[in-house]
């Protein structure tokens, strides 16, 4: 995060096509990282469109063809329903994707706002704001999000609160650190002498300097959400069937192990693989975050 | 969760490489295990000073050991061997002697009178006698207790003691199914004036306790005085197991003898094993698919009609049930029932087109929408998400509201939700669901159907002395409700067992927790 703080908002250049192309060797100089994205953009790519690539409907059920094994009509086989495999994991990539990211987004969005004034404001403002999320902090996260759902109905909306209320305070905290390295530097006072409105120096010239630890850690957030989702609906908490949550499908296929064992695996490996790709491209950002030199010349 | 955030700020960079993916797969696999892990006790192992003849069970944990209060698979089991019944039920469903060697009923019906076995003890040395009978019944059938059975025993006029040695029940009028009330699970027979009869175990059954450990386990010897003769294995090691499938793994790894309760993928899984034998009983349990008749929609008999229209049984039988049990129909009464059972009677053929007119005729004509509320476990969920798709085709559109045991029976939430799925244990005689779940006004009437020609038949069926009329009653009532009733009942349960190769001698009966470890015995 040092070499983030050097950068100087008021003076770097818009982000240009040729920055991008450096962001992307840095990103594609490793393969980890470029496996990383690959694998997220493929997800990505999966959810937005997995409802018209798959070949079943969600909930469309074949009883003559329960637990069938892959094969070239069913690639993934079918579950105990006689329910396509492949099409739940594609609409199920639909349902955990856009959650985790529109959670990820309002958390990411309401967390750099506390963060940005808690720091900037600082005093009481900060102490009271930063000991409730300590206190929200100190509860495990999957706790906070059990004790949030039992609360509220089984909905999209519910879970969607529950990443923005157990992740905002993680970003908040994240923004808060740099904010509170960079608020004294010489260009915030230079903007403050020139008159410039609070608002203004706080996203001008304060918000630009949070991007890089924001990049990485929304891409964070975004991976354990996706993993958060996946076990509420493990638990049978916070979705309903006939949800394709690929956790609730490995929930449903727990008991056939051994007899269908597709069934469980290939949702499990779903949320292996796009856990462990998007913490790859988590790591990928990381070092173009961390190369801040190389980005300026 | 802080700590995360901070690491990214202020750590050096590193190079993520192939090592690190390894790690990750390699830390997911042991998440995984310890998941899996998670809530398996040990199995027991034989104590010192115990054989290897001690038969060693997986059963769920129990919370109740008062045997007026148990009520679940594993409670019951446990309460089984400690104590006796006056008389019991066999695998197939007929009453055969326990504590009572025989029995003779008045010409009229209202009078029993039981000859008990002589020579009996409990487990602390003391005699049992008619008067432990009297005060069992008398506790049970107590209106001030609040006990279950209390409304079962509200027919009995008087108990008495006529000798040591033989008791008799006085009825205030006749009840074809006394016998099969006086087996009732909670039926199990005192010491009179036991203080606390959730501790002490002091019964007269055929293992007694050694200790208790709860919530792990418990442990029973052989009571070798047992009057039915001694039991042929050394003891019981009773271990409970929140997830059944812990149990199952310890019993195919050598652990366990006897698991139960298992599900029907656990059952088929286990049927391929090696090492394990497995036991199948059909039963009386079912699951009741309900809409309330006393408010909107159900209360126009054309949505309910239309409801069993758009309902594939046989589909839903296959596909929840894999062909384990029975298909079912619009009723309670299923195969197991025999005689009692019109298997001509049948729901109407599936089709959603005729189902989908019918509610347009209704009133429904841009679908029907409905929240269905059902428990969370087992299989309801897959049964909820069977019936949404069957339904999806007639235009009702079903959201599924999985709910917490302790919710949909602890709060009476399945008394009061329009639509819900309900399942009901398995009875070794019809004539109970009628009068708590269908008549007028009965106390679990969860879709408040009330008919009085029903409610005629059903009082012909539970006070007749004569088999063929009650026969022809329950005909009569089975066509009620396929032409009017409010059930539907996709299918009757099968129960699954499953055993290592080397306890013998043991048959599964419908409700799992009376099977009957006394004549099972261990192959060396």
């Amino acid at each position: 995060m040092d070499h983030a703080l050097t950068i100087s908002p008021m003076t770097a250049p818009r982000v240009g096509r040729r920055r991008l192309f450096r962001a992307l060797a840095i990103l594609f100089n490793r393969r980890a990282s470029a496996i990383g994205a690959l694998i997220t953009l493929a997800f990505v790519f999966v959810a937005l469109l997995g409802p018209w690539l798959a070949p079943y409907g969600l909930n469309q059920q074949l009883p003559a063809s329960s637990l069938q094994p892959p094969s070239p009509d069913h690639w993934f086989g079918t579950d105990q329903l006689g329910r396509d495999v492949f099409s739940r994991v594609l609409f199920g990539a639909s349902d955990i994707l856009i959650m985790a990211g529109l959670g990820t987004l309002l958390a990411v969005l309401l967390g750099t706002s506390v963060g940005l004034f808690s720091a900037y404001k600082g005093g009481v403002w900060d102490e009271v704001i930063m000991r409730l999320f300590d206190s929200l902090l100190s509860l495990p996260m999957m706790l906070l999000a059990l004790l949030l759902l039992g609360s509220l109905s089984s909905s999209n909306q519910s879970v969607m609160i529950v990443l923005v209320v157990v992740y905002t305070p993680i970003v908040a905290r994240v923004v808060r650190s740099v904010v509170l390295s960079v608020k004294d530097l010489a260009y915030v006072h230079a903007a403050r002498l020139q008159g410039e409105s609070l608002r203004w120096i706080l996203v001008r010239a304060i918000l630009p300097a949070t991007f890089p630890a924001l990049a990485v850690e929304s891409a964070l957030r975004f991976s354990y959400a996706i993993f958060l989702i996946a076990s509420l609906g493990f638990l049978g908490i916070g979705f309903q069937p006939p949800s394709a949550n690929w956790g609730m499908m490995v929930s449903n296929a727990r008991e056939l192990a051994t007899s269908a064992p597709w069934a469980l695996y290939y949702p499990a490996a779903a949320i292996a693989v796009v856990v462990i790709g998007v913490n790859l491209f988590a790591d990928g950002l990381k070092r173009i975050s961390q190369a801040p030199q190389e980005f300026s010349r | 969760m802080d700590d995360e955030g901070e690491t990214l700020v202020t750590h050096q960079p590193r190079s993520p490489g192939f090592r690190q993916v390894a790690v990750c797969v390699a830390t997911l696999a042991m998440g995984a295990l310890f998941v899996l892990s998670c809530g398996s006790p040990s199995p027991a192992t034989p104590q010192p000073g115990q054989g290897q003849d001690v038969v060693r069970l997986g059963i769920q944990p129990i919370a109740q050991t008062d045997p007026a209060l148990i009520s679940s698979d594993s409670e019951v089991l446990i309460a089984n061997q400690i104590y006796d019944y006056l008389v019991d039920i066999d695998p197939q469903n007929r009453i055969t002697p326990r504590l009572a060697k025989d029995w003779d009923v008045s010409p009229d019906g209202l009078t029993y009178t039981f000859d008990l076995a002589k020579g009996v003890t409990f487990h602390d040395g003391s005699a049992f006698t008619a008067e432990d009978v009297v005060w069992t019944f008398d506790r049970l059938r107590d209106p001030a207790s609040g006990y279950p059975t209390a409304d079962l025993y509200s027919g009995v006029t008087g108990i008495r003691a006529a000798g040591d040695d033989r008791v008799v029940f006085s009825l205030a009028k006749t009840n074809p199914f006394f016998l099969f009330d006086l087996a009732d699970n909670h039926a199990l027979i005192l010491n009179a004036g036991t203080e606390d009869p959730g501790e002490g175990f002091n019964g007269t059954g055929p293992f007694r306790v050694v200790e208790y450990v709860p919530p792990d386990r418990i442990t029973m010897g052989a009571n070798s005085d047992y009057f039915g003769g001694a039991p042929q294995v050394e003891g019981l090691e009773v271990t409970f197991f929140a997830d059944i499938s812990s149990a199952v793994e310890a019993l195919q790894g050598g652990q366990l003898d006897f698991v139960m309760g298992l599900s029907t993928p656990q059952y088929d899984a286990l049927r391929q094993a090696a090492g394990v034998q497995t036991q199948i009983v059909n039963t009386n349990a079912f699951v009741a698919i309900r809409l309330r008749m006393d408010q909107s929609p159900g209360d126009d008999p054309r949505v309910i009609r239309a409801l069993n229209l758009a309902t594939d049984r046989q589909a839903l039988f296959d596909v929840i049930q894999r062909g384990y049990g029975a298909v079912g129909g619009s009723g309670p009464i299923g195969p197991l029932y025999a005689d009692y059972f019109a298997a001509d009677i049948t729901p109407p053929a599936r089709d959603p087109q005729a189902a989908h007119a019918l509610l347009k005729e209704a009133g429904y004509s841009d679908g029907l929408k409905l929240d269905m509320y059902m428990l969370n476990t087992g299989n309801f969920p897959d049964l909820g998400a069977a019936l949404k798709a069957q339904w999806a085709e007639a235009g009702v559109e079903v959201d599924l509201q999985l709910v917490p045991e302790s919710v949909y029976y602890g709060e009476g939430k399945w008394l009061d939700v329009n639509l819900g799925i309900t399942g009901w244990a398995h009875r070794p005689y019809p004539q109970f669901y009628f009068d708590v779940m269908l008549v007028c006004g009965a106390k679990w009437n969860e879709s408040h159907f009330c008919d009085p020609e029903f409610d005629r038949l059903v009082d012909i069926a539970g006070s007749t002395l004569s088999e063929p009329e009650r026969i022809a009653a329950y005909t009569e009532i089975q066509r009620i409700l396929t032409d009017r009733g409010p059930l539907i009942v996709p299918y009757f349960f099968a129960q699954f067992a499953a055993t290592s190769e080397r306890l013998q001698g043991l048959t599964l009966k419908p409700f799992p927790g009376r099977t009957d470890f006394r004549t099972s015995n261990l192959k060396p």
